[in-house]
């Protein structure tokens, strides 16, 4: 089996006295593209929102990179930029043109790391005065102005990948849904994420806007992207789906391979849920 | 009475070197405090409005929230000239401060007077800023204040720019409470040019129109930073499709 990569044990989340989640178990290997289906209120949006602590869990535990999320003492931050996530309402940075939205984290981050590495090293060198065993410096592999050069070569290549490269210096108001939606993809990818949650990415679009999303998203799938995605198109989630999970009630219902939840669904619910939508 | 003498006289009165030293003066002080007092404000203002809407986790945030209640409900329960009096006649002696301009203390009052109430302007526009722009910088592992200064606040500045023009209005106005702790500002100094010639009635209608200038002078001024913040909202860049945003 492949690796592990994130692990939810016992995972409950409450909202006051509402219970969303009731002790969730389950396990996303790399590589997977989990669907997790179910009716609406079931809770598959927040099981997806707290693998990367938009809500944070009210009890267990999800592991991730081997530390515990869950936990509040560790930093989230960091864990963050190696799940990337994709919005229903798309969450563009309205006040940032296409292109800075994209370099925005990346910059950021890599100028804050780099900062943090200068400070060290110059406390270590004020230490070796002293020291009679020096101490290495750490090494400083990129100026500024080179990881501003590397963020914003990456956002072109990959506005290139989905055609929008013209549209670089716009502002996401002049955009379309499937076009905005794409974009927040990208954003998403540019921090090089081991994995991508999806949450209903196709939800808050025109119908004819649906199919350009997918697409994108099935090719990330066929380059071996891990990914969680929530979604109500059940063609799309039977033919790039790995694993399904049904949810229902805060609990998951039923759990298995496309073809066996969709045609042969053991759980009563997922039989009148999938009686329903298909 | 006003009368065409009257207007001749205090303009004569107006032009004397020492008067007219007089009213740049006071002009100076009034738009110098109001200018200092609202970036004050903006400063005072924005860090409570963060408190205010921060989540609050930790201890010290909900007793800083605590603090910043209080705050405003001082400086928003007061007068500001009552801020003044006291400020001047009562703690800077209590505190055994001395040698500290009239001006200074000016600036400090309205800067502090004015962050209570741009604090409730900012806390309203942070408010209508979506709640998803928060959560895509944090899932892309910025922290919160980061994500707050670069996404959020600039987004919130636009949206309540006409309401902090407002203030800044109500600040230049406010200015002529700065008399009692004598300080020169327009309206005392408009009112010390008056007094030789008794020209009073000139005086006044000097002043309403000098204030009315910089006001119109100012409206003009937000106008302009409005349409320039305003670039991301319509279509604005290489192409001039029209599509519906959702």
């Amino acid at each position: 089996m492949a690796e592990v990569l994130i692990k939810v044990e016992h995972l409950n989340k409450k909202f006051g006295d509402n219970e969303v989640l009731k002790d969730i178990n389950t396990c996303i290997y790399e590589k997977e593209k989990v669907v997790v289906l179910g009716p609406s209120g079931s809770g598959k949006s927040t099981f997806l929102r707290c693998l990367n602590c938009m809500e944070d869990a009210s009890g267990g535990s999800i592991f991730f990179d081997g530390e515990d999320l869950a936990d509040f003492k560790v930093d989230i931050n960091k864990h963050r930029r190696k799940i990337g996530m994709v919005f229903q309402q798309f969450n563009l940075f309205n006040n940032k043109t296409v292109i800075q939205n994209i370099t925005l984290a990346p910059v950021h981050i890599g100028l804050s790391e780099l900062r943090s590495k200068k400070t060290r090293n110059f406390f270590t060198k004020a230490g070796n005065l002293f020291r009679k065993n020096k101490k290495p410096l750490l090494e400083i592999e990129k100026t500024k102005a080179q990881i501003i050069k590397d963020a914003t070569d990456k956002a072109h290549e990959l506005l290139c990948r989905i055609g929008l490269e013209e549209k670089a210096d716009v502002y996401p108001s002049t955009l379309s849904g499937g076009q905005k939606q794409r974009i927040a993809i990208v954003r998403a990818l540019a921090m090089n994420p081991k994995v991508m949650l999806f949450d209903e990415p196709t939800s808050a679009l025109d119908p004819e806007m649906v199919g350009e999303v997918l697409d994108l998203i099935k090719e990330l799938a066929d380059e071996g992207m891990t990914m969680v995605i929530v979604t109500h198109e059940m063609g799309f989630a039977r033919e790039v789906g790995t694993r399904v999970l049904f949810m229902d009630g805060g609990v998951i219902a039923e759990e298995g391979t496309p073809s066996e939840v969709f045609d042969n669904p053991k759980n009563e619910r997922t039989v009148q849920f999938f009686k329903a939508v298909l | 009475m006003l009368s065409f003498s009257q207007i001749k006289t205090f303009f004569e009165t107006l032009s004397g070197e020492y008067f007219l030293k007089l009213f740049f003066t006071g002009l100076w002080n009034t738009i110098k405090i109001a200018v200092l007092g609202l970036v004050i404000g903006i400063i005072i203002g924005t860090l409570i409005a963060i408190i205010k809407v921060a989540p609050k986790y930790r201890r010290s945030m909900r007793v800083l929230d605590k603090i910043c209640t209080v705050y405003v409900a001082i400086f928003r329960g007061t007068p500001m000239v009552v801020q003044l009096l006291v400020a001047y006649y009562l703690l800077l002696p209590l505190l055994g401060v001395q040698g500290v301009e009239a001006v200074s203390v000016g600036i400090a009052v309205f800067g502090m007077n004015s962050g209570a109430y741009v604090s409730e302007i900012m806390r309203g526009g942070l408010n209508s800023v979506d709640a998803g722009q928060m959560e895509a910088g944090r899932a892309l592992g910025l922290g919160y204040s980061v994500t707050m200064l670069k996404i959020v606040i600039p987004q919130a500045i636009k949206n309540i720019l006409p309401t902090l023009g407002n203030e800044f209005i109500t600040l230049i106005k406010e200015t002529s409470v700065l008399s009692f702790i004598a300080i020169y500002d327009l309206y005392t100094a408009v009112k010390a040019i008056a007094l030789p010639g008794y020209t009073y009635e000139a005086g006044y209608l000097f002043m309403a129109i000098i204030y009315i200038a910089i006001i119109l002078f100012i409206t003009a001024l937000i106008k302009i930073m409005e349409v320039f913040l305003n670039k991301s909202d319509r279509k604005y860049g290489a192409e001039k499709k029209s599509k519906k945003s959702s």
